[in-house]
Parts: structure tokens; sequence; C-alpha cells
């Protein structure tokens, strides 16, 4: 694997910032929890990415937000600590990363057409299973409640939520990917092999 | 769009330590708090948050915004935690002191409430801790504490350059709202689900399109100053470690151990004053 250039090193930065800046915006649903774009952002890097800078912009985020800037929105609404109840959803977040992004690069990436979104739906249903499953374990472990309870208060609520989002993701990255593909075409040919 | 977060340039004893002993410290700190439910212990934190974020000399208007987003997600939490495991508190603590009269599967105890106390306690200690972080270290010097804590200089690089992309990157949305909507897009409630979907990408594909298309740009300006030629580099911003510093750390470490030791008196991580 080739270690890092210059180049990459600000396309992780770039795209850990665009977490920091788009995660706490939220879209309100009706009598239901707001989507944030919080995990949106996180596919999104994984997605363009791939799995080896994917998960290195979203472990910048995540060690942005650690040390307490407020980037973290939605599940059950832990902010800063990744040792409280809701860090499990966090922490979590550069390994979903990581198999969303090596999914998609291995299988989805060179399709085309309903292939192609397919691949990328699949990867993010995986990632997302990554992150509420670590999530949910730190929770039950930490409040003790049972484990009916922790998916009624931290699952339940979020899925159509989560669903939408992989909507968005879903829509932009191939639109994305066009101006990826001029400018970061060696790079990302090489985190590919 | 208010910025999220700001360095305020106020110089106080905070001021002067490392980055890295406030890193330290910040997450000791967290983990003593977070370990335990005890609320003697939680209360101490909670009172020495507030002195040191007096210490450091912030404001409560420099970071209200912050306060108040904090707020609405321990309340949306509380009542989650209250709506789908009203008994939780009386699990933990064994007894059921039903209050107001109420009684039932929704019936208030001061088991329940009792818990939401030690919950709302864990925040008020750490939350303050988490402010002084971010309201008294320089960002470049919080990327050379974290190389000199073990972090290569690559991945510490990186979060120097997203912390100081997250404001650009910030204006680039709000501008391109603006504009966006100027030309029709409806990002409120009146709009559908749909509809604001499709609203919501128009606004993140020229988003994430301009922040790429920087990259170039600023890749080219570091390499051109000779950015990563060598496997070290020194700090422009880096600081030497101090007594204070050494103190600070010594007495986090403290409270981490008396977080520990009192998770073993109190037979777990639960207080119980029902007992």
């Amino acid at each position: 694997m080739k270690k890092f250039t210059v180049k990459t090193i600000v396309l992780c930065a770039m795209f850990a910032a665009l977490c920091c800046a788009t995660a706490p915006i939220s879209i309100p649903l009706p009598g239901g929890v707001p989507i944030t774009l919080q995990t949106a952002a996180v596919f999104l890097a994984a997605l363009l990415l791939g799995p080896l800078y994917g998960f290195v912009a979203v472990l910048v985020y995540v060690l942005l937000g650690a040390v307490g800037l407020p980037v973290f929105a939605g599940f059950s609404g832990g902010i800063g600590s990744l040792v409280g109840m809701s860090g499990g959803f966090i922490m979590s977040w550069p390994f979903a990363a990581l198999l969303a992004g090596f999914i998609y690069f291995k299988f989805g990436r060179n399709k085309k057409g309903v292939v192609k979104y397919a691949e990328m739906i699949v990867a993010m249903l995986l990632g997302s299973v990554v992150i509420y499953v670590v999530g949910l374990t730190q929770f039950i472990f930490l409040t003790k409640m049972s484990i009916q309870a922790s998916l009624l208060a931290c699952m339940v609520p979020f899925i159509p939520g989560d669903l939408l989002k992989m909507v968005l993701v879903a829509i932009i990255v191939p639109v994305l990917e066009k101006a990826m593909k001029s400018i970061f075409a060696d790079e990302l040919a090489s985190a590919n092999a | 769009m208010t910025n999220l977060f700001n360095y305020i340039d106020r110089p106080s004893r905070i001021h002067n330590l490392t980055g890295a002993t406030k890193l330290i410290c910040l997450l000791l700190w967290s983990f003593a708090a977070m370990g335990t439910y005890d609320t003697r212990f939680l209360a101490l934190l909670s009172i020495g948050s507030i002195v040191l974020f007096y210490i450091g000399h912030i404001h409560l208007k420099d970071v209200s915004f912050m306060l108040g987003f904090t707020m609405v997600f321990l309340v949306l939490n509380t009542i989650l935690v209250y709506l789908f495991s009203p008994h939780h508190g009386t699990e933990i603590y064994g007894t059921t002191t039903y209050l107001f009269g109420m009684s039932g599967h929704f019936g208030l105890t001061a088991e329940q409430l009792f818990y939401h106390l030690n919950y709302w306690l864990k925040y008020t200690a750490t939350i303050p801790i988490i402010l002084l972080f971010i309201c008294t270290t320089n960002p470049s010097e919080f990327a050379a504490s974290l190389n000199r804590i073990g972090v290569s200089y690559s991945i510490s690089y990186s979060v120097s350059l997203a912390l100081r992309y997250i404001p650009d990157i910030q204006r680039q949305y709000d501008e391109i709202s603006k504009a966006s909507q100027a030309r029709g897009v409806e990002m409120s409630k009146k709009a559908s689900i749909i509809k604001r979907l499709q609203s919501a990408s128009a606004i993140l594909i020229p988003l994430v399109l301009t922040s790429i298309d920087r990259i170039e740009g600023i890749t080219n300006a570091m390499e051109l100053r000779g950015f990563g030629k060598n496997k070290k580099r020194t700090w422009y911003m880096g600081k030497k470690f101090k007594a204070a510093d050494y103190v600070s750390m010594i007495v986090c470490a403290g409270l981490l151990v008396i977080s520990i030791m009192l998770n073993i008196h109190n037979g777990g991580r639960f207080y119980n004053p029902f007992k």
C-alpha cells in the first residue's frame, strides 16, 4: 500500500472538515426524529474515498468530535465524549466507513446502472450494521438497559431517517465520482489495489 | 452560520498548558466521569468543571450556541430513556418508590429520577471541560500536541487542516444554500420530504465539488513549501511541558483512580442510597 502523499493528507482533511460542517445540518421529519446528515457524510466519505482514505477521513472527524466539537448529532443525542452512553455509535464510524468503502470499491464502483446503486445501498446497510452493533453494545453495557428497551430507544426511531440518508448518498455519489476520478485517478487507483 | 467552535485568545492559566496536557487531562477526566454513577464523585467533578471554566476566562456568551445544542439532545435522550425504560432506575437500585400518587408502567419513581440526576451530572461534569479545551487550545498547537503523543504527523496535520477548513466549508455551505434558495430551492418544512432530499443534494453536490476543487491548490502550495519531505518536523506552535502540566496530569490521573476505587467500594458503578 502506498504511503500517504500530501494530496491524500489534504483529501482526508477536507473530507473530515466536510463531515464536521455538514453533520449538524438536519432535515425535520413530520412527527419523527430529525434526519441529520451525520452518517450520510460518513458514508459519502467512505464511498468516494474508499476503505483506507475513507477510514482516515472519518477517524480525523471522530477525533475532532472526541475533543468536544459539537459535530455529532442524532442517535441518542450523545455529544463529545466517546465513552458516554452513545459513544459506541460514533467510535464505530471509521470501521463502518472501512467496511462500506471496501465493499463498494471491490464490488460496485465500476458497475453501471441498477447494480451500482444496489451495491451502494448494500455497502451502506452493512456499514450501518457495524454502527448499530457497536453502538448498542456500548449503550447496553453502560446503562444496563435491556436489549429490547435499548433497541427501541436507540435504533427503531432512527431507521427511517437512516434509509432516507442512504438514498440521498446514493443519488449524489455517481455525480461526485466523476469529479473525483479526474482529480485523484492515481491515488484512488492505488487505494483500490 | 454561527461558528461551531472557536479558539478564544484571552490568556489564562489554562491557555498556558500545552495542548497535549489538556488533551490527556480531558480524556482522563472524561473516563473518570463516564466510568461511574457515584453521585458524590460526579458532583465533585461538576463543581471542579465549573471552577476550571471560570479560571479559563470563558464567558457563557462565548459558548451559548454549543450549550444550547447540547441541551436539546440531553433532553431528547432523557425523554427517550423514560419512554422506553421508565423503571430502569428501579431495576438498578432495587426498590420502588412511586411519587405524586402515580403507579404502573409509566409511574414516576424516586429511583428513576435519581438515575436521571446521575446521568445529567455526567454531562455537567464533562461538558465544561470539553468547552474549556476547545476555547483555550490553539488548533495549530493541538496538531503539535497530537504529534507529541505519538500520532504520526501526517495524521495530526490532517487534524490541523480539517480544523482550518471547517469554517471555510461552513461559509461555502451558507453561500450555496442562499444561492439555491434565491433560485427557488425550498428547504423549510413547507416542502415534502422528497423535495427536501432533492434540495439537500442540490446543496451537497456543489459543496463537495468546491471542496474537492481546492485540494489541488492546497496540495501544490504545501509541496512547494517542502511539506512531507522528512519523517519528522519541528512545530512552530509547540510548547514545552512545565510543572503545571505535570501537576495537572497527575491530578486527573488521580481522579480516574478514585473513580475506579469508588466502583469497587460501591460494589459496581452505582452508588445506591436506597438500600
